[in-house]
């Protein structure tokens, strides 16, 4: 009997996942953007992004970030280096509008670029949004260094996203731990870890943020310092703004 | 005024390291460059081996829950310590291009040579916040062989409760969108008398331009009187609605006025936009009055579809006010002078339009781009900052390019051309760039009209002698650092 309750017990362990539906696993990705969007107040710090590529040494860019999740919105101005300093991005929605101090111009242009020619996307900077864009294929329990993991297989459901396909590991507290990219045909384009996050006023700011390209030998670090949750004006999320900031 | 700037501008930067120390705006961001710094260093060299970055957590408590909260401070306002915080900033560049150009040489002024390049540039930037509300920026450039300072922007910002912002001065405008035919940046426009005018084909003597059987002949003014120095002093006001906004211009630039100490009311230009910015769309609508040139409005919008494709249109509408605009003969042979023969234009207004594209492909290692444009327009066809240095031409047009961004964009292969149907002419220009060595770049291109050797291309290309040669070659070096 007790060999008997032994073995039940392991089978209800190990078949943990398949008790869950779709639509708990989505729930997971719900409570997972909840924790990295912040959609109660402003958000603004300060990232520094260093950027390194075999044979071509490390470049550093500190920027200014200001965001407004609510409103699909961010604002974000270069500080450094001093050859891109006063350069700003401008995001609605989809939406991007990068401010070039040296022609004084505006382009209006796609979110899928890469940032400062960092392994970031602009897509990056923004409030996440997994639930809405992904559905979730198959998922699994595993562990990630200390953590307890959920690892997700999500799909894209539509093309507006920056990748088709992700693996995703979420951890028992609901905080996304690691990213893996994925071209349609499955080729790994990225992975993305985020080791350890900062907490201010009971919400969850990543500290340092890891990319690394698969493809090639490339690798990005963002670290987030100066976190604020106060109240950004409204002019921030203005051109006017991002010809103010820049040169 | 204009003397008494550059000794003024001199002082201050003599001046200025000495109040620097304290106010340097890029301190505000040391503490931040350790943390990259280390973290950099603890970065995995491959990405398999990434997950070794969950293995030690700070606060592992062995449960793999709690490592990773670290309560953090509220910070100081982002914004006050990047905007608003009394501070300025230094900012310097130089540029040393030598090189070998038997054809036209497009910097600094498009012309014929078959000489060595050498060119020595450089500029000195000092941008300063006073306050929250009130900041200023002067740099001017210093060029060889001339060593003349050139004041390339000087103006001062304001604003009145993050509701009106202003900007005076000699700043940088540009208005519209297309890369290759920049006939909705208005305020560029230049008057007939700036560089050429026309001359009636006949010895009546003082004639007023109604007739269309006059004929009228295009014909460069003297250097001495040509007006080579055309920059403009202007007062922008900027008042934000939703991200765009309202932008009016007051502007003015020499030339126009014959006391630069006073300009006088009807010497100045007189415009403005309203830009809508919409997640889906960008749209503006503007014009621009100024009694020497037609006044013009002009409309422009553009998107992006599939997150990928820039697409994008405009169209400006030209009233001659004057009544003075003349219609070059295209189907008749050039005069003596290699000029088409000019009649009065019987209409008032004109029309303009274009439709254009850009699109990249894997990360932007591969761009294209493409432009049709319809030119309606007759006179005032030499804005100022034309591709390769050349005028808009009256008719149906094409223009498109590509690049081609290699070994981590430090090569790249670009080529792109300038082509008018109506009179089968055009302009190309291939450019290889390699800039894989710090701070030198090296450059070859050849750039060669084609077509007609009667259309505008051919005609006005930069080779002043009468070979009239069509192509150019560019080698040059150029070093250049910026701080």
């Amino acid at each position: 009997m007790i060999k008997h309750r032994f073995l039940l017990t392991l089978m209800l362990i190990f078949s943990f996942p398949f008790f869950l539906e779709a639509e708990d696993y989505r729930a997971i990705l719900e409570k997972a953007d909840a924790l990295a969007s912040y959609l109660d107040s402003d958000f603004s710090a300060e990232y520094t992004i260093v950027h390194e590529k075999s044979g071509s040494g490390r470049e550093t860019t500190v920027s200014a970030v200001f965001r407004r999740d609510s409103d699909y919105k961010y604002t974000i101005i270069v500080a450094e280096p001093s050859i891109n300093r006063g350069q700003g991005y401008l995001k609605l929605k989809d939406t991007l509008w990068f401010y070039d101090p040296e022609s004084r111009r505006f382009n209006f242009t796609s979110s899928k670029e890469r940032f400062q020619n960092s392994n970031a996307r602009n897509s990056d900077f923004t409030r996440s949004t997994l639930a809405q864009d992904y559905d979730v294929l198959s998922a699994s329990r595993t562990t990630l260094g200390t953590f307890n993991c959920w690892l997700l297989d999500l799909e894209a459901n539509n093309d507006e996203v920056t990748y088709p396909k992700m693996k995703i590991w979420v951890s028992d507290d609901y905080l996304v731990r690691k990213t893996e990219d994925y071209s349609l045909s499955g080729q790994l384009l990225r992975t993305t870890a985020i080791p350890s996050y900062q907490v201010l006023e009971g919400r969850f700011i990543p500290r340092a943020v890891y990319f690394f390209e698969a493809l090639v030998d490339e690798k990005t670090v963002i670290s987030i310092a100066k976190p604020s949750f106060r109240a950004i004006p409204d002019t921030v999320f203005t051109k006017t703004f991002l010809e103010k900031s820049g040169q | 005024m204009k003397k008494l700037f550059t000794p003024f501008a001199i002082l201050i930067f003599l001046l200025s390291p000495l109040a620097g120390q304290d106010n340097d705006i890029d301190s505000l961001f040391s503490d931040a460059e350790d943390v990259p710094a280390e973290d950099a260093a603890d970065v995995p060299s491959q990405s398999g081996d990434i997950d070794s970055l969950f293995s030690d957590g700070e606060n592992a408590s062995g449960d793999g829950q709690a490592n990773q909260d670290q309560t953090a401070q509220n910070s100081p306002s982002l914004l006050d310590s990047l905007i608003n915080k009394e501070s300025f900033h230094f900012g310097a560049s130089f540029d040393v291009t030598v090189g070998y150009s038997p054809g036209w040489e497009i910097s600094p002024e498009p012309e014929f040579s078959d000489s060595a390049l050498m060119f020595l540039s450089s500029k000195l930037t000092l941008d300063a916040t006073v306050n929250d509300s009130f900041r200023f920026l002067q740099s001017y450039n210093v060029a060889f062989p001339a060593f003349e300072p050139k004041v390339s922007e000087f103006f001062a910002d304001f604003d009145f409760g993050d509701l009106v912002y202003f900007r005076m001065g000699r700043q940088n405008l540009t208005w519209g969108i297309s890369r290759y035919y920049k006939f909705t940046n208005l305020h560029a426009r230049l008057p007939q008398d700036f560089g050429y005018t026309y001359e009636l084909n006949s010895t009546t003597g003082t004639h007023i331009i109604d007739s269309t059987t006059d004929t009228y002949s295009r014909v460069v003014i003297d250097s001495a009187d040509t007006i080579t120095d055309t920059d403009s002093y202007s007062i922008k006001m900027d008042i934000p609605i939703g991200i765009g906004g309202f932008q009016g211009l007051m502007l003015t630039r020499n030339g126009y006025f014959s006391d630069a100490s006073t300009p006088a009311a009807d010497e100045l230009g007189w415009g403005g936009y309203f830009n809508l910015a919409l997640p889906w769309a960008d749209m503006t609508i503007g014009g621009f009055y100024h009694k020497d040139l037609n006044l013009r409005g002009f409309f422009s919008a553009q998107t992006t579809l599939f997150k990928r494709l820039e697409l994008y249109t405009e169209a400006v509408v030209s009233y001659d006010q004057g009544m003075d605009d003349l219609l070059p003969l295209i189907d008749d042979e050039p005069d003596e002078n290699d000029q088409y023969v000019h009649e009065a234009d019987p209409d008032s207004l004109d029309f303009g339009a274009n439709i254009g594209f850009y699109i990249d492909f894997l990360d932007g290692m591969l761009e294209f781009s493409g432009e049709y444009y319809y030119n309606g327009e007759e006179t005032e066809l030499e804005p100022l900052g034309t591709k390769l240095g050349m005028s808009l031409v009256w008719g149906h047009n094409l223009a498109g390019g590509f690049a081609l961004n290699l070994l981590d964009k430090t090569l790249k292969i670009e080529a792109y051309t300038l082509y008018n149907i109506s009179e089968n002419t055009g302009v190309a220009a291939p450019v290889i760039t390699w800039k894989g060595f710090g701070f030198l770049e090296l450059k070859a291109g050849f750039l060669f009209v084609y077509g007609s050797e009667e259309g505008t291309y051919t005609r006005e290309n930069p080779d002043p002698s009468s070979l009239d040669r069509n192509y150019s070659l560019v080698l040059q070096a150029k070093v250049s650092g910026k701080i």
